[in-house]
């Protein structure tokens, strides 16, 4: 639906956006990840077409970024960074002004429908300067679907609510989702990346890692088990770490982490071992790294890229480099 | 609907609403319009044989030499003449800063509140969007300019004698209003277009009005001082300049109004 390629944006000799080349397939939700200033805002712009990019090439839903704007206008609904809405109109009123400006057929209708599933109709004709936080985020949620866009570009659409509001955005968004459109959400929050998305790229002006949020967890980490025992004594240890397939142990009081090569067939092998020397199991669990972790080392690495892109997006990731 | 219309509608629902903005329109409309009369019949009360002093005497005989029939009225009489005329010559001041307040509030308040980048996310050309935010703009000034002048004159019609009427809303009153009147919005406006691209704020923008009251009130001054009389042929000749002047100052701003431009320098 959305393909980049050497996608670049520069501002008076400032890179904003460096060589991105992405595919975001048709359906999914796409996840771009990054610090601030990262590029993700540079990116959803030249996505909606408000700003020219400097080098590379676009193209949504067929039409070519910079040569078919108008079209490219009318497929994507956008979420800005800002709300931006017109605080002395009401709520209806912001919704019909864009429902109109982009020719919908069935304006009261379609500005109905959105207020009802965001749950503002209530409020509808209060003006907007008297809304909440995530009252306003809603209501530009609605603006932004009011035409039945097929693409969404969401940039940062849950920052600043609380957790109750994020939780009803996410909830929202998830359920677009459903209904076959096209997203592309912006989030330094790696929870919501990973809750929401299909696909993440990490972005730090250049494109970092791109890849679904499990893989990318398994391609920085290997795979860690970790042994929870009654008490580790050096017995213990000490047949660990004769085992020939453990690549390494570490004791982290009456636990151990063990790093393997191939868990499904090792621990059982390992699970043995420790019985035989006396050791009383209590959980064996495989290690999981949060998102943050992976998102932070990425960051750190960046330049280095130890990260290998997966088969299917090899093709992508080598020219994004 | 035509997106013009949209950005019109827009506007006058936020403009409706600003009561604050509406004021700042309305007092100089209404001080213009009741500050003439309360001139020409305050003045001979509280000074009854002081008014008609050297001054007064020698507009009256400039007056005189260009129009004969002046010369056999009433002295008072060619005062309120007089005074009328010169209000006229203010009122241009109305479409001025009307427009000019418009504009700049509907560009950099928009700016300030970050609604340009979804609004130009939308299928809408910037020309579009420019000309709506332009009518909105000219339009409510010129109209409440008209709607003054119809005020002035239809106090005229009860306050002062009958003579004074017709002197007033001659050729070169009439062209003031109507086509003079009409051409400073939209130069006014054109000039809130290219500074609100820079102003961060709606007030220093505003302070470009100046530039548009100064001519102004060096003309009213001047005819004051008996310098000159305005003259219905000069009047029309401003009005060629003046529309010269706003095609161009609307290209300059049309030029600055574009997507990238608005949303990546307009800081
Ligand atoms: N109008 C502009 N002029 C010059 N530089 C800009 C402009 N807009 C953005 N930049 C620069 O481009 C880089 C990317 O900015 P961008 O806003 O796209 O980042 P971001 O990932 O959206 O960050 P954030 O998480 O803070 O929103 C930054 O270094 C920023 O300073
Ligand atoms: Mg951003």
């Amino acid at each position: 639906m959305i393909t980049t390629r050497e996608l670049t944006k520069v501002y008076d000799g400032k890179v904003a956006v460096e060589a991105l080349t992405m595919e975001i397939r048709s359906g999914e939700i796409f996840g771009l990840l990054g610090p601030n200033g990262a590029g993700k805002t540079t990116t959803v712009r030249m996505l909606a077409a408000l700003i020219s990019p400097t080098s590379g090439e676009a193209v949504i839903g067929g039409y070519r970024v910079g040569e078919q704007n108008a079209a490219i206008r009318r497929l994507v609904g956008i979420v800005t960074e800002a709300p931006g809405l017109y605080e002395r109109l009401s709520a209806r009123e912001n919704l019909e002004i864009y429902a109109k400006l982009y020719g919908v057929s069935n304006v009261a209708r379609q500005v109905e429908k959105y207020l009802h599933l965001l749950e503002l109709w209530d409020r509808r004709d209060d003006p907007v300067g008297t809304f909440s936080k995530g009252m306003k985020q809603k209501l530009a949620l609605a603006r932004a679907l009011v035409h039945e866009p097929r693409v969404l570009l969401l940039d940062e659409p849950t920052s600043g609510l609380d957790p109750q509001m994020t939780k009803v955005v996410r909830d929202f968004i998830a359920d677009l989702k459903g209904q076959g459109r096209t997203i592309l959400l912006c989030t330094h929050n790696l929870d919501e990346a990973e809750r929401l998305c299909d696909r993440i790229l990490v972005l730090k002006t250049r494109p970092i890692a791109l890849d679904t949020p499990q893989a990318l967890r398994r391609r920085l980490f290997g795979r860690r088990i970790i042994v929870t025992l009654e008490a580790v004594t050096d017995r213990i240890l000490e047949r660990v770490r004769t085992l020939d397939f453990v690549l390494d142990v570490q004791q982290e009081d009456r636990r151990l982490v063990i790093a393997l090569s191939d868990p499904e067939r090792q621990n059982p092998i390992l699970v043995r071992a420790l019985v035989e020397v006396g050791a009383a199991i209590r959980f064996l669990t495989e290690e999981e790294h949060s998102l943050e972790e992976i998102y932070l080392r990425l960051i750190e690495e960046e330049g280095g890229m130890p990260v290998l892109p997966s088969a299917s997006d090899r093709a992508e990731a080598s020219s994004a480099r | 609907m035509s997106a013009v219309l949209v950005i019109l509608q827009k506007e006058w629902a936020d403009l409706r609403r600003h009561r604050l903005l509406m004021l700042s329109m309305m007092a100089p409309a209404v001080v213009f319009l009741l500050l003439p009369f309360a001139l020409v019949i305050l003045v001979p009360l509280l000074d009854p044989s002081g008014w008609n002093d050297r001054n007064v005497q020698r507009m009256a005989e400039l007056l005189g030499r260009a129009e004969p029939d002046l010369r056999r009225m009433d002295p008072l009489l060619v005062f309120h003449i007089y005074i009328f005329r010169q209000f006229t010559l203010m009122f241009l001041l109305i479409p001025i800063l009307g427009a000019l307040s418009i504009a700049t509030y509907s560009i950099v308040g928009e700016k300030q509140n970050r609604t340009l980048e979804p609004l130009l996310a939308t299928p809408i050309r910037t020309t579009e969007l420019l000309w709506g935010k332009s009518l909105a703009a000219a339009l409510p000034a010129t109209l409440l300019t008209w709607i003054t002048f119809g005020f002035y004159v239809l106090l005229m019609r009860v306050l002062s004698p009958a003579e004074v009427l017709a002197h007033v809303v001659n050729p070169v009153g009439l062209s003031l209003i109507f086509l003079i009147g009409p051409l400073v919005a939209i130069l006014s406006l054109g000039l809130g277009v290219i500074v609100s691209s820079r102003a961060k704020d709606p007030r220093t923008a505003q302070q470009i009005g100046v530039l548009l009251i100064l001519p102004i009130m060096a003309l009213f001054i001047m005819q004051m001082r008996g310098f000159f009389l305005l003259r219905a042929r000069w009047v029309w000749l401003g009005a060629a300049v003046l529309l010269a002047l706003d095609v161009i100052i609307l290209k300059i701003g049309a030029r600055l109004f574009q997507r990238e431009t608005i949303l990546t320098r307009w800081t």
